[in-house]
């Protein structure tokens, strides 16, 4: 508990340090201000300018219907003749309210002939890009995620430096007008052969009343914030210690149903899920055994702090037998708080985040109740266009263990070329109070295939 | 016992959690406030005001994004979820400009009125003749590159009388007891942008052939338009943050070319134009995207007012013109 404490204090000190950085932005961007009131003089001027030329322009245009009225109806070179039919008003007392339309038309296009470069032709039929017989189907995209380990400490279980982490093949489209489709194939490598891992398969309803989502097939456990991520949507190399330890290794997910709500709040956006899964958790239930479904419901609030800044807080609930007999319970709470700023005018090139998760688990053993819990803090600030810096803090104790902990202190700095590849370098040391310490660099690159989908918030 | 206790304690408050979620997903969801006026959400500043001047006081008209954000990248904010989820139309730009970010939004906005395929999802694209359409195949090797051309139309005040035409469209279908009215306000605005655009070719007449650089794909409508010859981009390849050897390129080709104007918009970043302009002696000319990207630029008319002025100062200024 006094970790947690240090780590919130640290965190937070983190942040009075970006909001000073950003007060200092504030303060040069005043600076700019004042010179730039002298370029709002400008404006000015030019602004007057366009009118003046506004003003010379409905002179002309008056001046030259008044040579039409004189000639009589003789059209005027490079104009297109107005339709003798059409009830011009020729004595308009203002130019404004009743003008010529059509000649306005062919000034214009006249004007357009003379300044384009060429002759417009016939609008072409947009290329599909793809054959027909390829159009309906899904989007495919391929993400290869390499680890290497760049040092590791003897003490600790081998495993070779260079490790092709996973290659994940995504499929995503609509099936009908009600509903969707999205599955990712996720191929590891375990010891020597390679496994093929259906990571989420599932079909989304979409238009259910009352604004009501259905999820059904395999997909993962909406428990906190890191537990839905895809290994590659992750902002750094491995998952935080208590996901390991409580959620599994791949991060809890079964098969199962989702049914989430909306709940508008006024401005503040409001989302319960409740879902219903296979037991096919090893780490905190059965893995299977007890032939028991799990329980989880998820809310969440998210509201705008101003156009930069936004807050997000859920709390979610999982509930399970851990014996084979079904007898025993274990729940699971997590809180998570995440806090995002993402300036408009300058979000390519800047943003912050900072991330907190607590989980406490109550599980009913034989003899007693075992009552453990674990946590992280997360912050990440980009730097520029392709720079972001991050850190970790983590504590961890075990699902069935009293008195077992292990902590870690993370640094990653990543670079994205694109938003289709990243690279990333990070620093762990992990401290245990039943083992030995284990110091990691971890290099990590990320490549993305495929079309463009869009970015979850 | 204590056990027992325990547990049925943890029990109820777990089965309180689910009652209480129940509660609030039934008695939430289902009230949605009747509104008399049309509500549109678009995703870009630009539709918002052409489809305001066409609705008038018959629409409520809200736009996901701001004038001085990069259309590409916008957030799929939760927020602006809430705003789609009341929307009766939802004007989008397409030409996949909002490809990395709307999908999410109508996803996620649970509103079957507004979702793609049913009749309140409007892509104003319709009709654009767009340019840079690849001919070949193409793929990210060639950076962010549009399949279906630039999606930037709107930097051609023409296209902006093919949007209206559209939207207009969108609310005789969505309100036809109104047709007369939308009509009637479509050919005053129209009518508007084709006086505008009278002025605005009239006033870029002098500079026509003027050649420029841009930072991004944004300006190749303008360049169209008016007669601008863009000899580069500060990217190397749309999307591609610049490299020191590109810039180093695009430097060489400027003096070759005697490119003395450098257009950017107000979202990227000046540090690299600041430099390129030292070098080459070029003027840098920040121009607004999208109404509401610059002071002044409230409007999609009063946007490219300040466009022109700003273009045809600043090649007035390094000399162009006849």
């Amino acid at each position: 508990m006094k970790k947690f404490l240090i780590t919130v204090l640290l965190v937070f000190s983190l942040l009075l340090n970006i909001i000073h950085i950003a007060s200092a932005d504030e303060k040069k961007a005043q600076k700019k201000k004042a010179q730039k009131t002298q370029s709002s003089d400008k404006i000015e001027k030019m602004e007057k300018q366009i009118q003046d030329l506004q003003n010379q322009y409905l002179k002309m245009k008056k001046e030259l219907e008044d040579l039409k009225k004189q000639k009589g109806k003789k059209p005027v070179p490079g104009e297109i003749p107005a339709p003798t039919t059409s009830p011009l008003p020729i004595a308009s007392p203002s130019l404004q309210e009743t003008p010529p339309a059509q000649d306005d038309e062919a000034l214009l296009k006249q004007l357009q002939k003379e300044m384009g470069e060429e002759e417009e032709g016939e609008a072409a039929p947009r290329p599909t890009g793809r054959q027909t017989g390829n159009v309906f189907n899904p989007d495919i995209s391929i993400n290869a995620d390499m680890v290497w380990r760049i040092n590791h400490n003897k003490n600790i279980e081998g495993g070779s430096p260079f490790n092709l982490r996973e290659v994940e093949i995504g499929f995503q489209g609509n099936i009908d007008p009600w509903s969707r489709f999205d599955a990712f194939i996720g191929l590891h490598k375990h010891g020597d052969h390679t496994e093929v891992h259906v990571e989420e398969a599932y079909t989304t309803f979409y238009r259910i009343p009352l604004g009501l989502q259905l999820k059904t097939g395999k997909f993962f456990t909406a428990f906190g914030k890191d537990n839905t991520m895809h290994q590659h949507d992750r902002p750094y190399v491995d998952k935080p210690l208590f996901v390991k330890n409580y959620l599994g290794h791949e991060g809890m997910g079964g098969t199962g149903m989702s049914a989430s709500a909306m709940i508008p709040l006024g401005k503040v956006y409001g989302e319960a899920i409740l879902e219903t899964m296979n037991d096919e958790n090893s780490s905190s239930f059965t893995g299977g055994k007890s032939g028991k479904v799990l329980y989880n419901g998820h809310v969440r609030l998210y509201s705008d702090l101003n156009d930069s800044s936004n807050i997000e807080l859920g709390y979610s609930h999982l509930r399970g037998f851990n014996d084979k007999a079904a007898t025993r319970l274990t729940q699971i709470q997590g809180i998570d708080l995440t806090y995002r700023w993402k300036p408009l005018r300058r979000g390519k090139y800047h943003s912050f985040l900072l991330r907190g998760e607590y989980l406490w688990s109550d599980r009913e053993n034989p003899d007693r109740q075992v009552r453990t819990n674990g946590y992280y803090a997360f912050g990440q600030y980009q730097l520029n266009r392709n720079w972001y810096v991050g850190a970790r803090y983590d504590y961890s104790e075990f699902p069935d263990l009293i008195n077992t902990h292990e902590n870690a202190i993370s640094g990653m700095l990543t670079y994205y070329p694109t938003e289709f590849s990243y690279m990333r370098l990070q620093y762990k040391k992990t401290d245990r109070n039943f083992a030995y310490p284990i110091t990691e660099w971890l290099f990590q690159m990320n490549f993305l295939l495929g079309p463009h989908g869009a970015h979850k918030f | 016992m204590i056990m027992r206790m325990k547990r049925n304690i943890s029990m109820k408050s777990f089965n309180l959690f689910i009652a209480l979620m129940f509660v609030l997903l039934f008695a939430i969801t289902g009230i949605t406030s009747a509104h008399a006026k049309i509500y549109v959400v678009t995703t870009t500043p630009d539709l918002a005001d052409i489809a305001g001047n066409i609705g008038g006081d018959k629409v409520k008209v809200v736009s996901i994004a701001k004038g001085f954000q990069d259309p590409h990248f916008v957030e799929a904010k939760p927020s602006h979820m809430l705003k789609l989820r009341k929307a009766d139309l939802y004007l989008v730009a397409g030409l996949d400009l909002e490809i990395g970010w709307s999908p999410v939004l109508e996803r996620g906005a649970r509103n079957p009125r507004i979702m793609k395929g049913a009749s309140g999802y409007i892509d104003c694209s319709s009709g654009i003749r767009p340019v840079e359409v690849p001919s070949t195949r193409i793929d990210r090797s060639m950076g962010d590159v549009h399949p279906l051309g630039n999606p930037h139309y709107l930097t051609d005040p023409n296209n902006a009388i093919i949007v209206a035409k559209n939207i207009a469209k969108a609310f005789k279908k969505k309100d036809p007891a109104n047709a007369g009215y939308y009509n009637k306000r479509l050919k005053a605005y129209v009518k508007k942008l084709i006086r505008a655009q009278i002025g605005w070719l009239k006033a870029m007449r002098p500079y026509k052939g003027l050649k420029v650089v841009t930072y991004h794909k944004n300006w190749s409508y303008l360049s169209k338009r008016f007669g601008l010859k863009v000899i580069g981009y500060v990217e190397p390849k749309p999307g591609i943050a610049p490299s020191p050897a590109h810039i180093s390129k695009l430097i060489k080709a400027m003096k070759a070319h005697n490119v003395k104007i450098l257009i950017r918009a107000p979202y990227f970043e000046s540090k690299i134009p600041d430099m390129i302009c030292r070098q080459t002696g070029a003027r840098q000319v920040v121009l607004p995207l999208m109404p509401g990207a610059v002071k002044g630029a409230d409007n999609y008319i009063d946007m490219f007012n300040i466009i022109i002025s700003r273009l045809t100062n600043a090649a007035r200024a390094v000399g162009a013109g006849r």
